[in-house]
């Protein structure tokens, strides 16, 4: 619609322009402010009177020297547009969206579009366009910080804080992937505290929570902190991801778990041996192309069991290949 | 249409002037020193531009482009590898992130740095040539190189071809400047390079 088209309805241009949600200043090739429009004003805190006529870097010294000023000599000396994001920009210029905001100079977020207009005399003008972006990027700030708490929530143990059991699927797919691929072996361990709902019913829930966790802890601390996963399994069971350790090295790595979790002293009146142990199954595999994780897990599930059976606190390294078990300690 | 010898090394020196400035607007931006040249100038058909762009292991880029109109029209394109668009948005605005989180304000970064660089070769052709463009506010998309507009379009149109590289805190990270233009457009800014060059009495 042209401007004689709105006057012909009897609508003031200058009247459309106050009502924009955006700023507006029109600079002519002097770089003085030849027109700006009421949200600006207010945003600004100045008067029109003391904005129009005058040169843009008076009224806004901030301009002066920043990459406003570039984009402003690019509209009017080459035609042409720049944008300023307000990511590398911000809060350009002082501009505020209350009277409160200004006391405290917390100046709003700011996009700003700097185009050519065409102007009779040929020198040159252009239109600066500020736009309130502070909702938006406050937005993104809690959206962001929301996927962060989701992305810890759906794959921690929430009591242990180690993963949980769908990051542990996850990640031992990814692993038996790339074992079978790159040919490499993938050991596994399931780690059961013995006895543990006996502690539970002797000293109470929250007394086996406090135990889960300093395990969980005590385990954490031998994992290496590239490629090995510790997950909470199951309530008192613990699984660890280890690619590339073969049954020497794994089962070794057991031992040692297993008598940790023994020297950290926690009495547990339900067993025999009067503290808390634990039981551990251990299975190494390198996949063939057409094998499954499933096998991987029913191999440690076998070793746990036979572990159990043996008589608790002990490692056993059961192997898929041949069918034979392997006891330690 | 191959460019000869002192077309292209004039074009080179023109758009290095321009980057040039750019690197300068984009130091002052982050307060850290932005290093950019474009070591290298060609024109190519359509097809071997995409050859070229393909050549990286990547085929996911990032593109911010405009299309500037004048004495000749060109559709200009700044187009990075996406992993290295992704760099250059870690390195000037914040902490890593995957493509899924970039925003629209990390989005809204990268085209304001394509402007920059696009605009900064423009405008140096412009003020050696003493000619003037307009142009259209950037645009910045990601998307791979089936949907790159390069591969689709007039078979007949010709791009001239910049590789650029771009250091900032010590990293080096490398994209292309593409700039599409019709044959009628190409032979029109052949015709200003050689104006310029016989100026200078060099041609």
């Amino acid at each position: 619609m042209t401007e004689r088209e709105l006057d012909s309805i009897g609508i003031d241009l200058g009247s459309v322009i106050d009502s924009l949600q955006v700023g507006i200043i029109i600079l002519d090739s002097e770089r003085r402010i030849r027109h700006c429009n009421r949200w600006l004003t207010q945003r600004s805190g100045l008067a029109a009177s003391a904005i129009d006529g005058r040169p843009l870097y008076e009224v806004f010294p901030e301009a002066h020297g920043s990459r406003l000023e570039q984009a402003v000599h690019h509209a009017i000396d080459d035609r042409l547009p720049s944008l300023l994001s307000p990511a590398l920009h911000g809060t350009l210029l002082a501009l505020y969206q209350t009277p409160g905001d200004r006391r405290h100079d917390r100046r709003m977020q700011q996009m700003i579009h700097v185009v050519p207009l065409s102007d009779k005399a040929q020198q040159g003008a252009c239109l600066i366009q500020i736009s309130d972006m502070t909702a938006n990027i406050s937005r993104e700030r809690l959206l962001r910080q929301q996927t962060e708490t989701l992305r810890r929530t759906t794959t921690q143990d929430p009591l242990t804080g180690v993963a949980n059991r769908r990051k542990f699927d996850d990640v031992l797919a990814s692993e038996f992937h790339k074992a079978q691929r790159n040919k490499l072996q993938l050991a596994l361990m399931i780690i059961d505290l013995d006895a543990f709902s006996r502690y539970n019913t002797h000293y109470g829930r929250e007394r086996g929570d406090v135990c889960l966790s300093e395990i969980a802890a005590a385990l954490q601390d031998v994992v290496r902190p590239l490629g090995d996963l510790l997950a909470r399994y199951a309530g008192d069971k613990f699984a660890l991801i280890l690619p590339g350790m073969d049954e020497r090295e794994v089962c070794r790595l057991a031992e040692n778990l297993r008598l940790r979790v023994g020297t950290l002293g926690i009495g547990n009146a339900a067993s025999n041996t009067g503290y808390l142990t634990a039981s551990i199954g251990v299975t190494v595999m390198q996949p063939s192309a057409d094998a499954d994780t499933h096998t991987l897990l029913s191999s440690a599930d076998v070793a746990l069991y036979q572990a159990k059976h043996e008589g608790r606190n002990r490692v056993v390294f059961f192997s898929a290949e041949d069918g034979s078990f392997r006891s330690y300690g | 249409m191959p460019l000869n010898e002192l077309q292209r090394d004039a074009l080179g020196e023109i758009f290095n002037i321009g980057v040039g400035r750019a690197a300068s607007s984009l130091s002052q931006i982050v307060s850290d020193e932005v290093l950019l040249s474009a070591p290298e100038v060609m024109v190519v058909h359509r097809e071997q531009a995409a050859k070229v762009l393909l050549g990286a292991e990547l085929n996911q880029f990032s593109t911010v482009s405009q299309s500037f109109s004048g004495p000749f029209d060109a559709q200009a394109m700044l187009v990075f590898p996406e992993s290295n668009a992704l760099e250059i948005v870690r390195l000037m605005v914040g902490p890593h992130m995957s493509i899924e989180e970039l925003s629209e304000f990390e989005q809204e970064a990268m085209c304001e740095i394509g402007n920059i660089i696009l605009n900064a070769c423009m405008s140096s052709l412009a003020d050696i040539f003493h000619i003037r463009f307009e142009s259209t506010l950037p645009l910045h998309r990601f998307g791979d190189t089936y949907n790159l507009p390069i591969l689709d379009g007039d078979e007949e149109q010709m791009v001239l071809l910049l590789q650029v590289d771009m250091i900032i805190s010590q990293q080096r990270i490398q994209g292309h400047i593409l700039f599409l233009l019709s044959v009628p457009s190409m032979s029109a800014l052949l015709d200003h390079i050689d104006r310029y060059l016989s100026a200078q009495g060099l041609a």
